[in-house]
């Protein structure tokens, strides 16, 4: 039994969970597009051109040719014949469209579907590979050192790790801080970086760089920068050689004071994703990461001058 | 034998899993047992009945043997329970522990190999696995599941004592894949903890020929490890980063196994000077 067989027989037993299987409409797929993202293989199968070449657009630092070994996961979208009041509908425009992954089904306008798509296969992520521990964080690199900005959810990661690539760093990613078990290095989850139109504000210039207005993404709130859209590019794995606590306080000028390394151990893990399955090695990995890193905390500042002091104090 | 000694027998297998209550978002594999009812026939003769394994409602093995079906449900176990398991390296090798170190057998796949483990077990040397080990990426140690070793039908032989049924219809068939569960304590030996990796040998299984141990380079012992790696596809150049690591940091061995029981002999012989 391999771990296809192993989930043909749990979908053949079903599941009690209140989730759906595919409808009888989700057949003849016209795209079938393979993505990577760390170690998850991910097939997207649309009867939908725009949706794909819309969601391909957001996971092209992802894409494959091929599916590659492994059993992966499958998300499917079709269009359905009509009205089925089994399903959540969500959405301005009229529901029509289905989207499927890991059993679970929502329904909602295509622009809608594409936002819950972006959502849930970047969510997906940590929560199914096991083999990196997930810091909620920015992420990006100069000089061989990777510097990791944690934060909770809209404290402003994406803005900041912008602002970091404008002051010349390069990219790792603007919400997975992922560590490597084996080397403590923080791999590259380079997805679009989101940012709300409002932070836009903050780069000058910026909007005009973007091409984020493809077919459906357009319909978007949020704008998704490139790393080449403020000039730098991916980095690779980095050993972690900074990591900077984000506060809540942004008045005055940025101010950026050390954390000792049991501080930021404890610090760390209300930002991990994915602790629970670690457990004791997930603590060592943090106090290793900690004891190899220089900590801090940051308040104060826009995001410029945020990221000018890091530029300046950082590795 | 009734479904209660079947049962019995399995969660006597798994009784270091046992768990009080479901926790919140485990997820549970329902096994099931049916062991069907025997028949009296005319003249005094009887059929005895045939019992069948499910996994939810799907069947894993039916046959008259209850030997049989108690190892297919371990092997099913034993491959539910390391398929979901990305957060260890997994690797195909037997493991036993010598001095308060893992003693690592790496290998393709080889229905030899349990055998191998159990002859080491009844040796003396603690029990971790038979053929599917854990590698903990980050505290470095290898465990295993604390399940049975499945044993070649074949080898049997090797362990005065073990019987195991085979069904009149298989042995018919002389179908080779044959296992039958086998405790450690059965093999009047024990289970082993997680530990470090103290020495890799590479058994090479190759019936009637000599069997010794030979020294490997650093590469070849990369090269095997990455043979025996089961998870690959997800650690990749990572696993092999770790495994020559490792490999600098443990003597490696290639073992020829001609013998199975000379092969444990010169294991057990060398663990004891070691």
């Amino acid at each position: 039994m391999d771990a296809a067989e192993l989930r043909r027989i749990e979908e053949a037993a079903g599941r009690d969970d209140g989730s759906h299987e595919p409808h009888e409409d989700a057949a003849g797929w016209s795209t079938e597009d393979h993505y990577r993202l760390l170690s998850v293989p991910l097939l997207v199968r649309t009867m939908h051109p725009r949706f794909a070449e819309a969601l391909g657009w957001h996971l092209a630092p992802f894409r494959r040719e091929e599916p590659g070994v492994g059993q992966g996961e499958v998300v499917d979208m079709w269009e359905r014949e009509e009205a089925d009041e089994g399903f959540l509908e969500v959405g301005d425009e009229a529901p029509r469209f289905v989207y499927f992954r890991d059993g679970h089904t929502r329904v909602a306008s295509l622009s809608g579907l594409l936002s819950f798509a972006i959502w849930d296969v970047h969510a997906m992520v940590p929560k199914v590979a096991l083999d990196f521990l997930f810091l909620h964080a920015g992420a990006v690199e100069r000089n061989g050192a990777a510097s990791l900005v944690l934060a909770p959810m809209d404290a402003g990661k994406s803005t900041l790790t912008t602002a970091l690539l404008l002051a010349g760093f390069a990219y790792l990613s603007d919400e997975l801080g992922a560590i490597d078990p084996v080397t403590t290095r923080a791999y590259p989850f380079e997805k679009r970086i989101a940012l709300d139109p409002e932070a836009l504000a903050h780069f000058p210039g910026l909007e005009g760089q973007l091409e984020d207005a493809g077919p459906l993404s357009a319909d978007l709130r949020q704008r998704y920068v490139r790393p080449e859209d403020v000039g730098t590019t991916v980095g690779g794995p980095t050993a972690v050689g900074s990591v900077v606590f984000l506060g809540s306080d942004r008045s005055g000028p940025p101010r950026l004071t050390e954390v000792t390394h049991a501080e930021s151990v404890a610090r760390m893990v209300p930002h991990c994703f994915n602790l629970d399955r670690h457990g004791e090695r997930g603590m060592v990995l943090l106090s290793r990461l900690a004891a190899g890193a220089g900590a801090f905390a940051l308040e104060g500042g826009t995001p410029g001058e945020r990221a000018a002091l890091l530029a300046e104090r950082l590795p | 034998m009734t479904e209660h000694a079947v049962m019995a027998s399995i969660t006597g297998y798994l009784s270091a899993h046992r768990s009080p209550a479901p926790e919140v978002g485990e997820r549970y594999y329902p096994y099931s047992l049916d062991c069907g009812q025997g028949r009296e026939l005319p003249g005094g003769r009887s059929m005895r009945p045939v019992g069948t394994a499910y996994l939810y409602t799907v069947k894993l093995h039916r046959s008259r043997s209850f030997d049989e079906l108690k190892a297919r449900m371990i092997s099913s176990i034993r491959e539910v329970a390391s398929l979901r398991r990305d957060d260890f390296i997994r690797l195909r090798a037997g493991a036993v522990t010598t001095n308060g170190a893992v003693t690592l057998l790496p290998s393709a796949y080889h229905p030899q190999l349990p055998a191998l483990v159990g002859l080491l077990v009844r040796g003396g040397l603690p029990y971790v696995s038979d053929e599917v080990v854990h590698l903990d990426p980050v505290l470095r140690v290898a465990s295993g599941l604390d399940l049975p070793l499945l044993i070649d039908a074949g080898d049997l032989g090797l362990f005065p004592g073990i019987d195991r049924e085979i069904a009149a219809k298989r042995r018919a068939e002389n179908d080779g894949d044959l296992r039958f569960a086998v405790s450690a304590d059965e093999l009047g030996g024990r289970s082993g903890e997680a530990r470090p990796i103290g020495r890799i040998v590479l058994p090479r299984f190759e019936p009637g020929g000599p069997t010794r141990l030979e020294p490997v380079s650093r590469s070849e012992a990369i090269f095997g490890l990455a043979q025996a790696g089961l998870n690959l596809h997800v650690w990749g150049d990572r696993a092999l980063l770790l495994a020559g690591q490792i490999a600098a940091e443990v003597p490696v061995q290639r073992l020829r196994v001609g013998s199975l029981p000379e092969a444990a002999d010169l294991l057990l012989s060398s663990a004891a000077v070691g």
